[in-house]
């Protein structure tokens, strides 16, 4: 499993990528196409940037992430979980969206 | 030995046989002289460039890392996203020529995801490798009893890592 939010962003794409691939409708294709994207540029910012790992937001953002990609590996086997876990990647994504903008204000 | 041959008292006081002799002596001494400071700057070389070389290993292992270093994740930031919008488009193409070209863009980045893995794998290993010999090679000069041998291996290992760099360069 992956440790940190650097490897976890990573395994998020990794994952969304595979149920891309796999999706049965165009609607979930397209809202994980969305999500990916997000998730892109927040990894983005921590190849281009140095994250306290000390912060609050780091470590409930990776626990989001990592919660999302344990439903996402369910979903590749069984696909009537997709659902599912595009919820818990858009509940990630906002705990992602409030790292950024903590490490945008320090 | 000529030079010696040509001083004039050298000449009268000494034989052919014995002038020989000692431009040999001299030859041999002048060598090991050379010898004793080219290993006295090879010596000082390695030992101060040790940490260096050291650092630049550590930075190379850290970046190529597969999976983990900037560089794997910086790919990635572009794969994942043109696997994604080439399967949208195969998914979604509304004529064959549009799925094909699709399906030939999976490929391609497949193709080069590939390659990368095992490109990074090669540039990591050989950084590692690199600081090992680094460090055998710093213990032998220490300890006197370095050998050719080893600057060789040394030189072995830093021409596996340029290959590398020069493949990751070009590719």
């Amino acid at each position: 499993m992956a440790t940190t939010l650097g490897e976890e962003l990573s395994a998020s794409l990794t994952n969304i990528t595979a149920l891309i691939v796999k999706a049965k409708t165009k609607s979930q294709r397209t809202r994980l196409t969305r999500q990916q994207a997000q998730i892109a540029g927040q990894l983005q910012v921590f190849i281009d940037k140095t994250v306290d790992e000390a912060l609050s937001e780091y470590r409930a953002a990776s626990s989001a992430l990592s919660a999302a990609n344990a439903e996402a590996e369910k979903a590749k086997r069984d696909l009537d979980r997709v659902a599912a876990t595009i919820k818990k990647f858009a509940a990630a994504i906002d705990q992602l969206a409030a790292l950024a903008a903590k490490v945008a204000a320090a | 030995m000529a030079s010696l041959g040509r001083v004039p008292e050298a000449k009268d006081s000494l034989s052919d046989k014995q002038l020989e002799a000692i431009g040999t002596v001299v030859q041999e001494v002048g060598g090991l002289w050379v010898e004793w400071k080219r290993k006295e700057a090879v010596t000082t070389i390695v030992r101060e460039a040790r940490p260096a070389v050291d650092r630049l290993c550590d930075l190379l292992a850290r970046d190529f890392a597969p999976g983990t270093g900037w560089v794997a994740l910086q790919l990635q930031v572009i794969e994942d996203p043109l696997i994604a919008e080439a399967t949208n488009v195969l998914y979604d193409g509304r004529s064959y020529d549009e799925r094909k070209r699709a399906s030939a863009a999976i490929d391609l980045v497949h193709g080069n995801r590939m390659r990368r893995t095992e490109v990074l794998k090669r540039v990591t290993d050989a950084a590692v490798a690199m600081k090992k010999a680094n460090a055998a090679l710093a213990q032998a000069v220490e300890s006197s009893a370095w050998s050719a041998q080893d600057i060789q291996a040394f030189a072995e290992r830093a021409q596996s890592l340029r290959a590398a760099v020069k493949i990751i360069v070009k590719e």
